[in-house]
């Protein structure tokens, strides 16, 4: 009914994606991805520790059927780590998706535009289905775009901040524009959020902290997939014009006086 | 790290060039037979530790040192990314840097 996305080479159903960090436990996580039913999911890199066996996500995810593992660029400073790191992540997932971050600074965690469009032209001419992270800016959209992204994936708010859709109108313009998917990743907090970058037009969302953090994350997952999916029928049904004035719903014949 | 055949050519010899000719030194002591004896295996730096390695350089010893799921973890090394395809013809050399990588959770 949400009608199926296609991504890179894939095509998808759900049009929620989930972040795996943050969850008290791969149970955990893994709980919550299943009752989101996400069909996306990320991944982060990180350095081999023997013994350390009890960390490995990839086992377990890799078992849930129909989910396609995105490793991202997380750590990366600039365009060429940022480079390393998807090669690398190619190396682990076999498939050529990358969420493609850079952020260097950890304060804000704000991504880095000129970093993130130099890694995107080189991964994209690599064969890489490159999904950017970036700033919600409609001109580096179409800059991403001509650079071959598979999607461009504007930010809500800082990572991890639950301050919500902080730059819907900005969205709202990529989205008009984009002929690439349009994802938003990064500050949501709750699923009306999610709803409404859908019901304005939005492929999907991906969500991290918003669940991960959240005092019951299994149902909080259920949340959001429920409201991506309202707000998906909703931009399908189309919204009603807005009026400046009331519009009345019931007649107003006078029966009543005298 | 040597991948034939393109390293035996003398192509493309980054970082790991310099870090190859570094390792040659002591040698070259042991012959003038001064300094010091030889030590027993190889010693490279894996995931920013030294590692001393006590095979023969391939990355399936390494991995199996480490204890690595070779399914699981990808490998660059010097700063360079080795493809799976190359694995076999990987030959480790005393000073190489090695980085193991696996999926961990992330957003």
């Amino acid at each position: 009914m949400q009608g199926d996305f296609r991504l890179g080479d894939r095509t998808f159903t759900s049009r929620l994606f989930l972040g795996t960090g943050k969850f008290s436990s791969t149970d955990t996580m893994l709980r919550a991805v299943r009752a989101s039913g996400a069909e996306l999911v990320t991944v982060a890199l990180r350095r081999f520790h023997e013994g350390r066996a009890e960390d490995d996500v990839y086992g377990p995810l890799s078992s849930l059927p129909g989910i396609t593992i995105v490793p991202n660029t997380s750590g990366a400073m600039n365009a060429k780590e940022a480079v390393r790191a998807a090669m690398l992540g190619r190396e682990l997932s076999g498939s050529p998706f990358v969420k493609l971050e850079i952020h260097p600074n950890p304060h804000h965690l704000l991504p880095d535009p000129i970093e993130t469009y130099e890694a995107a032209k080189i991964l994209s001419r690599e064969g890489f289905f490159v999904l950017p992270y970036m700033p919600a800016d409609p001109v580096l959209a179409k800059r991403l775009e001509d650079a071959g992204c598979a999607a461009v994936m504007p930010l809500g708010a800082a990572i991890g901040s639950g301050q919500g859709l902080t730059t819907a109108g900005m969205v709202e313009i990529m989205i008009r524009d984009a002929c690439v998917p349009v994802i938003v990743d990064a500050g949501l907090r709750s699923p009306s959020e999610a709803a409404a970058v859908m019901e304005m037009g939005g492929d999907a969302v991906l969500v991290n902290s918003a669940i991960a953090a959240a005092d019951n994350p299994e149902l909080m997952a259920e949340a959001f997939a429920a409201a991506v999916a309202a707000g998906r029928k909703a931009w399908q049904a189309g919204l009603m014009p807005r009026s400046e004035v009331a519009v009345a719903t019931s007649p107003l014949t006078a029966f009543l006086g005298d | 790290m040597r991948i034939r055949p393109q390293r035996a050519h003398g192509v493309r010899l980054g970082a790991g060039c310099i870090l190859r000719v570094s390792g040659m030194v002591p040698r070259t002591r042991i012959r003038g037979d001064e300094f010091p004896p030889k030590v027993p295996g190889m010693n490279l730096v894996v995931n920013g530790k030294p590692h001393s390695h006590g095979g023969g350089g391939t990355l399936a010893e390494l991995f199996e040192e480490c204890r690595a799921n070779p399914a699981q973890v990808a490998v660059m090394i010097n700063g360079e990314v080795v493809r799976r395809a190359q694995w076999d013809s990987v030959k480790l050399v005393e000073g190489d840097q090695v980085e193991m990588l696996v999926f961990a959770a992330g957003g």
